[in-house]
């Protein structure tokens, strides 16, 4: 099945006129399947790391939303042990309108302001509304030892 | 349809094993919720009824490789079971004599393999082979 | 479409059939009314199908009624609703769209592209290709599996047919194009390179195909974003699913009566700008060709209103004639409408009047002969004056305004089986306490929800009769999770028994 002009588009884009921080490259025998990498944002316990995803669009897209999970092991409460993310524009308030890299673009925002009142990984959550100092300190130490 | 990628596909099947909504009679999850690979997998089967399996419940490990699902994932039984398709030493399902596994397609799953396996336990010549006592392992796995 | 004479012959409500217990070996015998019933849902399907198929003579200003196959799926939209309100021009037609568009380009360029259009996008028999069903892995098949994999032999069937007649209809416009250009003959449906121009020289991208198409796109009735129909007919509402649904497992406990009705179905929220209950405006051009107007072949740039000899209509040169005679401006002809019925000629010229006035009538005075390289030539083209687009916005209910849920108006048929599927899996569990049997609820669901359809269709009287391709499949999908539900239910209890 020939690839839509859209994905196409959006590839090009993304290649021609890359966000800062952020890579997106598909793989060549799966254009629709993309290697990511999204850079810790400043300020955040995730500075100075370098994050893998894995990004793929589903025959429906953008009808509907990318398929996304980091491959780097990541200590935030709305990212999953098998880095799935819980972010509500992947879900109930994707929008036919967002692409690739808006998406891309909220992902590193999460990474800014995680958001433990709406979890998916319980733990976490709990540290980080419970002593919040020490959950940064231990997501400062996941990004050395497997975000270099 | 374009190719899921294999952690997509693999994602999608976890999903379906934690919300139950697959098949009753079989099911399956990752042995490690750490393992961000999702290769190592552990399964169930509840024996089929009137047959000599009838209110067993076989564990297996399910190994889903690199190149699931374009290859077949590597099965195998923890508990003892006595079927032509189950290597009598070490618990593993031959390919050559299961045909799920030797003509696998990749729209295949892991719930589909379980059950394909639960089918093989009921099937006719297979269905009143006696079996060993309820409890005991494959020694290797 | 024609009515549905198995609707009345739907079971009663309230009788609950003595089937109701049974072998699952007798689920395998339908019923003689549910035979009539299930023809009657393939009647549907199969004019759904035949809607989809993009023919060239089915045209309103330019285009077509039914997409070029962008999407490949998710084309359950009412097709009926759509294509009436395609012709009413109270919807942008299916454009078809161009891959790729150059504002530079000269119109012999622009022109040679529109020429190699085709109506469908490539037709693969690959996306044929199905998940496999793990019902079919099981041990014994039971009688919902059988049926979905009838279902799918059909819409299998389907599929093929679809993809035989939309090549038909595609080498019937490729051959009537090239007789028409060679001038042996003319097609009134084939359109004139003026029209083909008129309408897509100042193409413009939709923002969620990044296709091109004639600028005349929808309008959204909030913030005013331009969309094409084929994404447009692409939105629906989500399943139903329980208020801040995260994906949380499907409880199966006795609470689930209670989150079956707090299940909810919202309306879809526009694409740009998240406003609730997402609806469209469109803004005809003054174009009037195809269905309810003058042939696309007679559309051409003319000085002034040519009164022409019916007689003439047919020649084969006219156009060619027309082409040599364009040149400083443009303005409506009298024209004979494809259904042979006399156009709306006042109203057109009026709107002509009103809506081009003198202003852009004189700017295009200054425009040059078709042939010249001035790609502006055709800028101020009639009905695509920028100063008609809306610019506020609109409510809803605002006459013009056509929502997602008009042309998908299953969403309340599909919550209302939504929840009577899970209050009914719960009431299941309960009554496999009782018995150890297995139930044939075939009777008993069809009951409900022919009641369930009989009180929707009343409250919806303007499209009464086309709830039943939708429903069906609706249907089929409560059953059979019904039965999945009853079987699993049963082999969990065993399981836990051996637990024990």
């Amino acid at each position: 099945m020939s690839l839509p002009k859209r994905i196409i588009r959006e590839t090009e884009r993304l290649v021609s006129d890359p966000v800062p921080g952020i890579t997106a490259v598909p793989h060549e025998d799966n254009l629709r399947y993309f290697n990511v990498t999204i850079d810790g944002p400043s300020g955040s316990p995730y500075e100075g790391g370098k994050f893998k995803l894995e990004l793929f669009l589903p025959d429906d897209y953008p009808m509907l939303a990318p398929k996304v999970r980091f491959l780097t092991k990541i200590y935030h409460p709305n990212i999953d042990r098998l880095g799935r993310i819980c972010l509500d524009v992947l879900k109930a308030n994707w929008s036919p309108a967002l692409q690739v890299r808006t998406i891309l673009l909220s992902i590193q925002a999460l990474l800014s302001s995680p958001n433990p009142d709406d979890p998916l990984a319980n733990e976490v959550a709990e540290e980080w509304k419970s002593n919040e100092q020490n959950a940064i300190k231990t997501a400062r130490e996941w990004t050395e030892r497997f975000a270099q | 349809m374009s190719k899921i990628p294999r952690n997509f596909k693999l994602l999608e099947e976890l999903e379906k094993g934690e919300k139950g909504l697959g098949a009753e009679s079989c099911s399956y999850g990752l042995q490690d919720l750490d393992d961000i690979t999702m290769t190592h997998w552990n399964g169930t089967i509840l024996g089929p009824p009137n047959s000599s399996h009838e209110n067993r419940i076989y564990s297996l490990t399910i190994e889903c490789g690199p190149e699931y699902p374009e290859k077949p994932p590597i099965v195998r039984f923890i508990s003892k079971i006595n079927l032509p398709c189950v290597d009598q030493n070490t618990g593993l399902v031959l390919a050559s004599k299961f045909p799920t596994l030797s003509s696998w397609k990749r729209t295949y799953s892991m719930e589909i393999l379980l059950l394909e396996l639960r089918k093989e336990m009921a099937s006719g010549p297979n269905r009143k082979l006696p079996q060993p006592p309820e409890g005991e392992t494959f020694q290797f796995h | 479409m024609g009515n549905t004479p198995a609707k009345e012959t739907r079971s009663p409500s309230g009788s609950f059939s003595k089937d109701n217990v049974a072998s699952p070996k007798s689920l395998v015998g339908l019923s003689k009314r549910k035979k009539e019933r299930d023809r009657e849902k393939r009647r549907q399907k199969e004019q759904h199908m035949l809607d989809l198929i993009v023919r060239y003579q089915e045209n309103v200003d330019g285009d077509y009624l039914a997409p070029y196959g962008n999407y490949k799926d998710g084309l359950n939209y009412k097709t009926d609703v759509v294509r009436e309100l395609i012709i009413e021009r109270k919807l942008a037609p299916f454009y078809t769209p161009l891959e790729d568009f150059d504002e530079n380009w000269t119109d012999s360029e622009l022109l040679s592209r529109l020429k190699r259009l085709k109506l469908h996008a490539p037709t693969s028999e690959s996306f044929l290709d199905e998940d496999e069903d793990p019902d079919d892995h099981k041990i014994h098949q039971s009688a919902s599996s059988m049926r979905r994999k009838e279902h799918k032999a059909f819409k299998r069937h389907l599929s093929e047919m679809s993809i035989k007649f939309q090549r038909d209809a595609e080498s019937r416009f490729t051959r009537d194009k090239s007789v028409s250009e060679s001038g042996i003959k003319s097609y009134p449906n084939i359109p004139s390179d003026d029209l083909l121009l008129t309408l897509y020289r100042n193409a413009v991208e939709c923002p969620i195909c990044f296709l091109y198409y004639p600028p005349n796109l929808n309008l959204s009735r909030c913030c005013v974003q331009p969309i094409c129909t084929e994404c447009f007919v692409q939105l629906k509402r989500l399943d139903p699913h329980p208020p801040h649904d995260e994906g949380a497992a499907p409880n199966t406990s006795s609470d689930s009566e209670k989150i079956a009705e707090e299940l909810i179905s919202e309306p879809v929220n526009c694409p740009f700008c998240a406003m609730s209950d997402f609806g469209v405006t469109y803004s005809p051009p003054n174009l009037w060709t195809g269905i309810g107007g003058r042939p696309p072949r007679d559309f051409n740039f003319i000085p002034h209103v040519i009164h022409e000899d019916p007689e003439t209509n047919q020649g084969p040169s006219r156009s060619r004639e027309y082409q040599r005679k364009a040149s400083l401006s443009y303005a409506m002809t009298k024209s004979h409408s494809a259904s042979g019925t006399p156009p709306k000629k006042s109203t057109i010229f009026s709107e002509y009047r009103t809506n081009q006035g003198q202003k852009s009538f004189e700017d295009s005075v200054s425009i040059n002969s078709k042939n010249s390289d001035n790609s502006s030539q055709t800028k101020n083209v009639e009905g695509f004056d920028p100063a008609r687009r809306r610019r506020g916005s609109l409510p809803a209910t605002a006459p013009g305004v056509i929502t997602v849920d008009l042309i998908h108006p299953d969403w309340e048929q599909k919550l209302l089986n939504a929840k009577s599927k899970l209050a009914r899996r719960s009431a299941a569990a309960t009554a496999l306490h009782a018995s150890s049997l297995i139930y044939d609820r075939d009777e008993s669901q069809h009951t409900y929800t022919s009641r369930l359809e009989r009180s929707y269709r009343r409250s919806d009287s303007s499209n009464g009769n086309d709830h039943n391709s939708h429903t069906s499949i609706e249907e089929r999908m409560i059953e059979e999770a019904l039965k999945l539900s009853l079987l699993d239910e049963e082999e969990r209890k065993l399981k836990e028994r051996l637990k024990r």
